[in-house]
């Protein structure tokens, strides 16, 4: 086992403190989307806390075994200089707000584990996202919010392939984008059970030309997943690319979560140029999609949603309790276990994705305080205590 | 017109009218995709609900507007109706009439003209 310097107990509260802000700041407003009649969205999230919590640290350990701390590093900074990979803000932020959020927070102020449990682990934890985001974000700062919510990440050299690959759009091609992206975006998030880990933007980079560039990633084929079996035919990612007319837009944010909230919300008539790439696998090389196919793969994504909704329908509530689960618990280390060469691994010897028994134990009376329990934790009630 | 409420609207549009179509249950919304899939667009969707995945074939179906009694904005279904261009309302506080009084095959107007605050009446 290699050994690494964790962050000390005071480091670790002093990222509680911070997090007790953070995450309300990113989620409030997703507190008030009420109980999803399909996808038991609440009861999953809190079901990936008792595996995030208590075994989180065991594969984070593996990696760095595998790869050391500065391959960690090395991961993080591989955001700089391509597409098309979930090396994201939002996979990194998740890594700190799951297991101290829905684990430690829900479960905790549920009774379920004790505030002082697993303190070692969470160090591991901690120090772990502290690697990644430091060496991820090019600003110096910990979070969006402390700059001014951008999320700039790419060197001048992909900025400057990027910005060459851009077209101008005509009626046609703007109204065939604009589908792609509203198709692409939907299918992303069904495929990842309704959760924003299947999109990703990034910018706004201002290319001193009156536009702003945003760089936005659909994982429309997480393979790793056995429901998305019904989008085999699709590459694993589309990256959109495009650009707004900077004079009409009052503000374009980008938060942690890699979600961008522009104003005026209705953006869409100002873009000016776009470009389309893919990767078929998640190691794949990027490749350039024509303008003109864009209505074709619409359709396939339109597709795809009608046969997930219908497969969704079909699977009893544990079923997708545990598959929601598994977008989070597994989900959102996989790229990092990609990465390091160690997924399977993870898999076939750490049994990554066999759920502990406490999730099994508490499935029903989970289920009773998950809908109540989290939005009042997305609004930053009731934030858990320091590590004693 | 009876004004039935108010909530928060997610793109400044205008006025938009069209058939009450409600949906609770994702048996409501797959039934209505699969035998009004062409008649989709002249419908405006009032749900319970204001989760993404769940109205997922409306946005694909192309309905012409969407009223969801919770969510926000900022949520997922929020991003998705503004790439969709669907005109809609979310977080929609119902005044003076229940959900279940609420007459399908109605006409509903839609006023999408403010920035933030979008009403709804049944003519």
């Amino acid at each position: 086992m290699a050994t690494f310097e964790k962050v000390s107990l005071e480091e670790l509260n002093r990222f509680v403190v911070q997090a007790s802000w953070n995450i309300p700041d990113v989620l409030s407003m997703r507190g008030t989307e009420g109980v999803n009649p399909l996808i038991p969205r609440q009861l999953y999230e809190i079901l990936s806390g008792f595996d995030s919590f208590y075994r989180w640290n065991t594969f984070e350990e593996a990696i760095i075994d595998k790869v050391g701390i500065d391959g960690v590093a090395k991961m993080a900074k591989s955001a700089h200089d391509e597409i098309g990979t979930k090396i994201n803000s939002l996979h990194i932020w998740c890594l700190l707000a799951v297991p101290f959020g829905t684990g430690r927070g829900v479960l905790g102020n549920a009774g379920i584990l004790k505030y002082s449990d697993n303190s070692d682990a969470m160090r591991t934890i901690v120090t772990f996202y502290k690697v990644l985001e430091q060496n991820f974000r090019t600003d110096g700062n910990l979070w969006t919010a402390f700059g001014g919510y951008k999320t700039q990440l790419l060197n001048d050299k992909m900025l400057g392939t990027l910005k060459n690959s851009l077209e101008p759009l005509t009626a046609k091609t703007k109204a065939s984008f604009s589908r792609f992206n509203a198709s692409g975006e939907l299918l992303a998030f069904f495929g990842h059970f309704d959760c924003r880990l299947g999109v990703s933007d990034q910018g706004p980079y201002d290319l001193g030309d009156g536009r702003l560039m945003i760089v936005r990633d659909h994982f429309v084929n997480e393979y790793h997943y056995h429901w998305t079996d019904v989008c085999e035919e699709l590459p694993y990612v589309y990256t959109l690319v495009f650009t707004v007319d900077k004079s009409k837009m009052k503000r374009w944010i980008i938060n942690d979560l890699s979600t961008s909230y522009p104003s005026p919300a209705d953006y869409q008539p100002f873009i000016t140029h776009a470009c389309v790439f893919k990767r078929d696998k998640w190691d794949s090389s990027v490749q350039k999609v024509p303008l003109g196919t864009l209505d074709k793969i619409s359709e396939q994504f339109d597709t795809c949603v009608t046969k997930l909704y219908t497969k969704f329908e079909r699977m009893c509530d544990l079923e997708k309790a545990l598959c929601g689960a598994w977008t989070y618990s597994v989900g959102m280390l996989l790229p990092f276990a990609l990465r390091a060469g160690i997924y399977e691994e993870l898999c076939d010897k750490y049994g990554m994705w066999n759920n502990i028994p406490m999730v099994f134990k508490y499935f029903y009376q989970v289920n009773d305080i998950a809908v109540a329990a989290l939005p009042k934790l997305l609004k930053g009630e009731g934030w858990v205590p320091l590590i004693p | 017109m009876q004004a039935i409420g108010t909530g928060f609207n997610v793109f400044k549009n205008g006025k938009v009218e069209g058939i009450i179509k409600k949906v609770e249950k994702p048996k409501d919304v797959s039934s209505l995709f699969i035998n009004s899939r062409n008649q989709l667009n002249k419908f405006i969707i009032v749900s319970t609900s204001g989760t993404a995945t769940f109205v997922a074939p409306m946005l694909t179906g192309g309905v012409k507007g969407m009223i969801a009694l919770t969510g926000a904005p900022e949520s997922h279904l929020g991003l998705l109706l503004r790439e969709y261009k669907i005109p809609s309302i979310m977080g929609f506080q119902l005044d003076n009439i229940k959900f279940e009084d609420i007459k399908e095959g109605a006409t509903l107007v839609m006023d999408c003209e403010d920035e933030r605050v979008g009403k709804a009446y049944i003519k």
